[in-house]
């Protein structure tokens, strides 16, 4: 995967930090948080469709294919096709781990971004028997046995979420 | 992203070695390579220092993700003779490799030591998240491909102090 994060804000909990004149960009990545099930296309698309549906005015989602990388990140806004949307937007929702969404901050220093996940350590990713952590980071309260400690566990014990926010 | 390794010292990983172990070799080829402790420079150093002292390391994989253990379950075949796989990835590589191993030993040559952002125009990674042991190394920057960790602090980028959680 291996970089494992949680999402940390419901959805109700997201809309409490959204104003209706909002200019709201999506950003989401195509690696770690899209194995952790909680971000990437699909995912960025169904959320960008519900916040439409309460009202919500969502301008643009981008996908960025390696987000921990700052000039991918900073790319987003000089593509011609990006560029003109970070320059209207006023919020940025980062579907993407806490590296990534420092990135998203220092690339795009004045808008507002809403980080959603929290870095809780290192995993292995299997859609077949499912996600397990290897270690978990400092000042994260979870043991971790040596063969790795199910995803939807630790964040059971920790109160986040493993699961899209729609 | 990105998991952030050091090497761990050559003498503590023969330790746990047999001298009769057949070794194979798994090395990762995205994360710990930019991180200087995967890639192909990597594993010819760790077999040419086990040749040295006498080991045998009989067979080797450089693989994209060894940390998605379907991905492994699927690509990587170790022989049956292979008595101890050495794992040149992080935490999430090695469990991989124990998991889809279980008849095997793994031993981590590689030990985590956070998480980092890559700025390649720089040819460098910042630490940002710290494993343990690692929490006074927040900040320092590293070369790409070979870990140096380097004096100066050139990725100015970067502005932590902006988050408000």
């Amino acid at each position: 995967m291996a970089s494992c994060m949680f999402r940390t804000l419901s959805y109700g909990d997201l809309k409490k930090k959204l104003k209706k004149d909002d200019k709201i960009i999506l950003y989401t990545c195509g690696t770690c948080v899209k194995w952790m099930g909680i971000g990437g296309p699909d995912h960025m698309k169904a959320l960008a469709e519900k916040l439409k549906e309460d009202g919500y005015n969502v301008i643009y989602q981008e996908m960025n294919g390696f987000a921990c990388c700052f000039e991918l990140v900073a790319a987003s806004g000089m593509h011609p096709v990006s560029a003109p949307f970070f320059q209207e937007a006023t919020v940025i929702i980062s579907l993407i781990d806490e590296e990534a969404t420092l990135n998203v901050e220092s690339a795009f220093p004045d808008k507002k971004v809403i980080p959603t996940c929290k870095n809780i350590g290192l995993g292995t990713w299997s859609p077949e028997t499912g996600n397990r952590l290897s270690v978990a980071w400092p000042g994260i309260p979870l043991e971790i046995p040596p063969d790795g400690m199910p995803t939807e566990e630790a964040a059971k014990k920790l109160g986040m979420y493993t699961t899209p926010f729609v | 992203m990105a998991p952030f390794t050091r090497r761990r010292p050559i003498e503590e990983i023969m330790k746990e070695i047999r001298r009769d172990d057949t070794i194979g070799i798994l090395t990762c080829n995205t994360c710990s390579r930019y991180m200087g402790t995967g890639g192909v420079a990597s594993q010819d150093w760790i077999k040419s220092e086990l040749k040295k002292e006498g080991y045998r390391p009989a067979e080797d994989y450089i693989f994209v993700c060894p940390c998605s253990q379907d991905a492994v379950k699927k690509h990587i075949h170790f022989s049956e003779k292979t008595s101890v796989i050495i794992s040149q990835a992080c935490s999430a590589g090695a469990l991989s490799a124990k998991l889809n191993f279980p008849d095997k030993r793994v031993i981590s040559a590689n030990v985590d030591a956070g998480e980092a952002v890559v700025v390649m125009n720089k040819g460098r990674a910042k630490l940002m998240t710290p494993a343990k042991g690692f929490e006074d190394k927040v900040g320092t920057e590293y070369a790409l491909m070979t870990g140096e960790e380097m004096k100066d602090t050139i990725i100015t980028e970067l502005k932590p102090e902006k988050r408000e959680d």
